[in-house]
């Protein structure tokens, strides 16, 4: 039953930068607590393993690239002056996905109550997609990413933490403070948009 | 012929619908085209999602800017490679500033629930109404307040100091411990909520002198904790 692994379990399996030495993750132990110890050689280190996956996280969520590149930056900052929390009890990618994806929601809510006071989870205006999030790789994974960045924020972030992070109905409606009904209506909504958006 | 609804079909698409329920969908789909469709696209934008890439390409720089960041944060990275217990001993804030950063955090909250009386009260005859008004007592509750006041005109009262305290806080936040900014952010998360039932009731019935006071009860709720958070993150 279920999808069998979620992307956040995927994730441990890093795509190599052929340039960089990257740790697996029982490797990773040591350089966050070499990290937790004031040691920014190790925190690059942790850096080049998984500024890709960070980055990916925040373009989904963002409305443009340049926004989600300020995210990324943040969630790192963040992650640094925040790793003396972070426990071992579970993969560090885990923890470090969570700190990004609760930084961009962060952003989204605080930019949102500049913009506009009294929006539902969602009824932002659609953003035109502009530059893709990976060279190459031509058809659907193209169209998708393309279709997404036409749904409303609301919708957008909804389907990104449910369908493609994995995250549950339960968490994401405590992440954004709304019911989880909201969130299932939001979710069927981006579906039944994707829909409209992949099919013409 | 009655069709499952969306929720049930979404979890029977996505293989989380218990056993008794999930047979009943199944007879169903035997039947209707039009459910089975809906069922299958649901698996394949879901297919599909699973195989979005999973990482970016940052621009080269962006480590630089990271770790200039970093060492103009309030916790620049040692000189060379510490013991655990010496970088934490480094790292600590002085004693003073914990407790008192966490008393402070505390006194906004209890400021908070002693100031505000939540009742909840049926708005009307309608029972589709999309929200239920909020009736609030607070402090902040004047006599003066005009019942013509519109949501617009509270926010365009309060809006401006809100932002300008929200953009210094959003510079300042990483001097608060992260305790103080959890407490914050969930204070913020329920008096907007509260912002966002009044203004519903107000949509609701404009003329509703309760929900007029309570829109204007949370904006002065919102401005005292932001100007608290503030505060503290100035003084750190």
């Amino acid at each position: 039953m279920g999808r069998g692994d979620t992307r956040r379990e995927r994730s441990r399996r890093v795509r190599v930068n052929a340039t960089a030495t990257v740790p697996e993750d029982r490797d990773s132990v040591e350089w966050v607590e070499r990290a937790r110890g004031g040691d920014l050689a190790a925190f690059e280190t942790l850096y080049r393993a998984h500024a890709g996956r960070v980055l990916a996280v925040c373009l989904r969520m963002a409305d443009d690239p340049e926004t989600a590149e300020e995210w990324a930056q943040d969630a790192w900052v963040r992650a640094w002056e925040r790793l003396e929390s972070f426990r071992g009890d579970s993969a560090f990618t885990t923890w470090l996905h969570r700190l990004t994806v609760n930084l961009a929601l962060d952003r989204r809510r605080s930019d949102g109550r500049w913009r506009k006071r009294f929006e539902s989870v969602g009824d932002l205006e659609p953003v035109a997609a502009r530059r893709p999030v990976t060279d190459g790789s031509p058809g659907d994974r193209m169209d998708l990413e393309r279709a997404l960045r036409t749904l409303p924020a609301g919708a957008r972030t909804v389907f990104v933490l449910y369908d493609v992070e994995g995250y549950k109905h339960q968490e994401i409606a405590e992440r954004l403070g709304v019911a989880e009904g909201t969130v299932k209506a939001q979710l069927h909504r981006a579906r039944k948009l994707l829909r409209e958006a992949l099919n013409r | 012929m009655t069709h499952p609804n969306a929720d049930q079909l979404a979890a029977f698409a996505e293989g989380i619908l218990g056993d008794e329920a999930r047979a009943g969908v199944a007879g169903h789909l035997e039947g209707c085209p039009e459910c089975r469709e809906e069922v299958r696209w649901i698996r394949e934008l879901r297919a599909r999602a699973s195989e979005l890439p999973g990482e970016a390409v940052p621009a080269p720089d962006q480590w630089s800017r990271i770790e200039a960041r970093i060492r103009a944060s309030a916790r620049p990275p040692s000189g060379e490679v510490v013991s655990i217990e010496a970088a934490r001993r480094r790292r600590a804030r002085p004693e003073w500033f914990r407790p008192l950063a966490l008393a402070a955090a505390a006194v906004v909250l209890v400021a908070l629930s002693s100031a505000i009386t939540l009742t909840l009260a049926r708005s009307g005859a309608d029972p589709s109404a999309p929200g239920v008004p909020v009736a609030v007592d607070s402090p902040a509750d004047r006599g003066d307040v005009t019942f013509a006041y519109a949501a617009e005109a509270l926010e365009g009262a309060y809006g401006p100091a809100i932002r300008e305290l929200e953009e210094a806080l959003l510079r300042d936040r990483d001097r608060l411990a992260p305790e103080t900014v959890e407490i914050l952010e969930e204070n913020l998360r329920i008096i907007d909520q509260a912002i966002r039932d009044a203004t519903e009731a107000l949509a609701a019935d404009p003329a509703n002198p309760r929900a007029t006071r309570t829109l204007n009860g949370m904006y002065e709720t919102k401005v005292q904790v932001l100007q608290q958070a503030a505060s503290l993150a100035r003084g750190a």
